[in-house]
């Protein structure tokens, strides 16, 4: 790719917030937001914690600006919210000739509507429409007025990444001029149940990293950002947040859902972004995690960090533990935490951590470290299927 | 770069895997329009079997043979597109939540329901670290896909990527659409071009090609570029983008010898390409392929691979033809929308 | 425990989805993991619905299944002692 692509605008709601400054504040203030699922109708209710966003879909509705209510699947509501705020924050406006993308990155798009009404069609059929995952982004393009590009991006935990990544790429070969792009994911009993069937999901906050790290927590939510081309920047004359250096996808080819112990497809991705933003390792100033807390993840991941950094690992954290794995929608929120932590000067705790791995001995941040300069960040998003993305982002 | 189609596989509800031509006669089907699938138990062990639903099992032995046609043991990279993924197990998993009350459930369904699986089994199968990803944005899922595709090989990141679209049909899913009139009830293939109702008709499908930068005599087609406008409902504009869509592309319309279309049986969807092409294409011989596959989301990659055959041989039966204006098939444009929706063209050159 | 097995078998065929096994084609003292049947980590997890559906055994640790599912003989035995329907 031969263009230059900034971060003009960035939007997200997550159990620590509805918006940008909610969020900040939580993770400043090392405040999670995993606690017990009251929304999502489950018997698990119980059993398991999740990163649950405290409002009904009428109040989320409400916090769209619209007046749908729950006819809505929760996550376009989620969505709406989220890419409404982006746009917002980048100043762009969106009734101008400017051709400009939307891209979703989601897992199981309006299965919270699919799972209540699939037994009782006779109370409501809307879900019919609204349960493909192309439905979620085209709903919400609808309302923010999107008309030349829409699209949505499926590959599982690192959809949303892939989603900024593909927007990236066609601002570079001037099929758009910018693009709204990111994920978003509502719990639900099926998610919830699939990671049970697993035995991935643990029955106390996570703890990513940690020697004894029990699984995963789940979350919902979303995360968008606003790319422009530079061309765009220079006419707007806008002072960018950030720049996305770097981006790139590998596969794992090991197993459908494991990934491989050695996390070469971490490390591929990595590699890769490293190239295309034109950095050395020890550039990165700060990593954020994919982090799930999971046995095999985070081995997975912790190889392939030795492998790319050697001894010099830069400051890493996941953010997990503050919104849970928000599953389509993590590497939009997690790109948002990232460039947070270029335009506020903080690294983000791992919350909840311990004791480090045996086998690497790597400690995460674990306190708010502030005041710091930071350059380069790089979020990691690894998914089931071995779907590896890294995304870097750079504050020139 | 100059961009080729160096291969092409179709699971189909017609006789075209593998390697077999444009079919000549149309099989009929009542409703909706099921695959007709090889022996599965030819490609893999019964071990490996056990993790395949019929969608994976069809996308992995689809895309080995597209592997095989194209010479190549691994491709670049893997691109693949669906609209709703795995719908057997994605109802597999849900009934069971909803019968046991969220009580004991078996995994496998859950993780053959990811949509991603499809071609993240290929990438294992073959051994294939490169880039991967799905698409999986209704009716412009498979031409965001070669549009991936086309961007990867211009940036030299590429020379040969494995492309995929796939949708399944269940009886459940059938009858919950129908149940709105998305899906026509009590119809057949044959009669979609002259239908009066409301509805398209339902099908299957799943459709492999290697595209690649190595110029062949055996290539089928150039794929000369991939165009998608998310939403338009003025006639007029639509119409003023197909013109703009084929200056970029060095052609005019006049230039335009076949544009296949997605006529579905639907009689709204039907009208809106009927005024387009009439009124744009009068020159072009006009042709449709709906009639073969039925209507699902990445349907337009079983329409490209029927215009790949047809530019490669310079022949396309009758049975496809609407209005025929007996041109040597040179340029073709494969066009589809969803009222208004998604409207896709793929532009293709003879190599 | 001769019938235990047989059963055992037809239900794990069905339960792996191993269509195309018989019965004979599964050794009851040959591992099912690794260079043994090739079974992993998502079958151990089938295997575990099994157990809880079938014998009414709940396995709550998944890296318990290591030494249960060893062979279908293992867990035969492991049946044996510990089903309440046994």
């Amino acid at each position: 790719m031969t263009g230059r692509v900034f971060v003009t605008g960035i939007g997200v709601i997550s159990a620590i917030g509805n918006n940008v400054r909610e969020n900040l504040d939580s993770l400043r203030n090392q405040k999670s937001g995993i606690g017990k699922i009251e929304i999502l109708d489950t018997i698990h209710k119980d059993e398991f914690i999740a990163g649950e966003i405290k409002y009904t879909n009428n109040q989320l509705s409400d916090l769209a600006g619209i007046s749908e209510g729950d006819n809505l699947p929760r996550t376009s509501l989620l969505a709406l919210i989220a890419a409404k705020e982006s746009i917002l924050n980048s100043g762009i406006d969106l009734s101008d000739k400017v051709r400009t993308g939307l891209i979703g990155g989601t897992t199981v798009g309006g299965m919270e509507k699919t799972e209540k009404y699939y037994y009782h069609p006779e109370l409501n059929t809307d879900f019919i429409k609204s349960h493909s995952c192309g439905s979620i982004t085209e709903q919400v393009a609808e309302y923010i007025g999107v008309t030349d590009f829409v699209s949505t991006i499926n590959t599982a935990c690192s959809s949303a990444a892939n989603a900024i990544l593909h927007g990236a790429r066609l601002i570079n070969h001037g099929y758009i001029d910018r693009v709204v792009a990111g994920g978003f994911d509502a719990l639900s009993k099926f998610t919830l149940n699939g990671f049970k069937s697993l035995f991935i999901l643990s029955p106390e906050l996570c703890t990513p990293f940690d020697k004894n790290r029990k699984g995963l927590n789940l979350g919902e939510g979303a995360g968008f950002i606003v790319l422009e081309s530079e061309e765009l920047l220079m006419k707007s004359g806008k002072k960018p947040l950030c720049r996305l250096s770097g981006s790139a996808n590998a596969n794992d080819a090991f197993h459908q859902t494991a990934s491989s112990p050695n996390g070469e497809g971490a490390y591929r991705s990595m590699a890769k972004a490293l190239k295309m933003a034109g950095i050395n390792a020890d550039q990165i100033d700060y990593i954020n995690l994919h982090g799930t807390g999971t046995d095999n993840n985070d081995f997975s991941e912790a190889m392939a960090l030795k492998h790319i950094f050697g001894d010099k690992i830069p400051h890493f954290s996941s953010t997990k533990p503050y919104v849970g794995h928000t599953l389509g929608a993590a590497g939009g929120i997690e790109a948002v935490f990232s460039i947070l932590s270029i335009t506020e000067k903080l690294i983000f705790p791992n919350l909840f951590f311990k004791d480090p791995i045996p086998e690497f001995g790597i400690s995460p941040v674990q306190n708010v470290i502030t005041n710091v300069d930071v350059k380069n960040v790089m979020s990691n998003s690894f998914g089931f299927g071995g779907n590896d993305t890294s995304l870097i982002f750079s504050s020139n | 770069m100059t961009t080729y189609i160096k291969a092409a596989q179709t699971i189909s509800p017609q006789e075209t895997f593998p390697d077999k031509g444009i079919p000549d006669t149309i099989c009929e089907y009542s409703n909706y329009l099921k695959c007709i699938f090889p022996d599965f138990k030819q490609y893999f062990t019964p071990l490996q079997l056990r993790r395949m639903n019929t969608l994976i099992k069809a996308g992995n032995v689809c895309a080995i043979e597209t592997l095989k046609e194209a010479g190549i043991d691994k491709p670049d990279c893997i691109i693949t597109a669906t609209g709703l993924g795995c719908i057997e197990d994605t109802e597999k998993f849900l009934h069971q939540i909803l019968q046991t009350g969220e009580g004991l459930l078996s995994p496998t369904s859950f993780i053959q329901s990811t949509h991603n699986t499809i071609g993240a089994q290929v990438a294992l199968n073959v051994n294939c670290k490169g880039y991967n990803v799905l698409y999986a944005h209704k009716s412009t899922s498979f031409e965001n896909a070669l549009l991936d595709a086309l961007l990867l090989i211009k940036e030299n990141e590429a020379s040969n990527i494995l492309v995929g679209g796939f949708d399944e049909i269940t009886n459940e899913n059938y009858l919950l659409k129908s149940s709105i009139g998305q899906y026509k009830e009590n119809c057949t293939n044959l009669t979609i071009l002259n239908t009066n109702s409301k509805g398209a008709i339902a099908g299957e499908g799943t459709s492999f090609f290697l595209i690649s930068d190595h110029k062949s005599a055996e290539n089928y087609a150039i794929v000369e570029s991939v165009n998608i406008l998310s939403s338009c409902n003025s006639i007029a504009k639509v119409k003023e983008w197909h013109n703009q869509v084929l200056r970029k592309n060095m052609l005019t319309i006049a230039n335009i010898d076949i544009i296949f279309s997605g006529i579905n049986g639907d009689i709204n969807n039907n009208e809106i390409y009927f005024e387009i092409i009439n009124s744009v294409y009068n020159d072009s011989t006009h042709a449709y392929y709906k009639h073969l596959c039925g209507e699902y989301d990445t349907a337009s990659a079983f329409g490209l691979w029927i215009a790949a055959k047809a530019i490669k041989n310079n022949n396309l039966p009758k049975h496809f033809i609407i209005k025929d204006k007996e041109r040597s098939i040179d340029n073709v444009v494969i066009y589809n929308q969803d009222n208004f929706k998604n409207h896709c063209l793929i532009v293709l050159k003879k190599i | 425990m001769e019938e235990l097995i047989a059963n055992l078998k037809k239900q794990v065929i069905e339960q792996l989805n191993l269509e195309d096994l018989t019965p004979d084609d599964i050794d009851a003292k040959s591992p099912l993991f690794g260079d043994g049947l090739g079974l992993d980590s998502i079958d151990a997890l089938e295997l575990i619905v099994l157990m809880e559906r079938e014998y009414g055994i709940k396995i709550n640790d998944p890296s318990e299944g290591k030494k249960i599912f060893a062979s279908l003989e293992t867990m035969a035995k492991y049946i044996q002692e510990n089903s309440p329907k046994q």
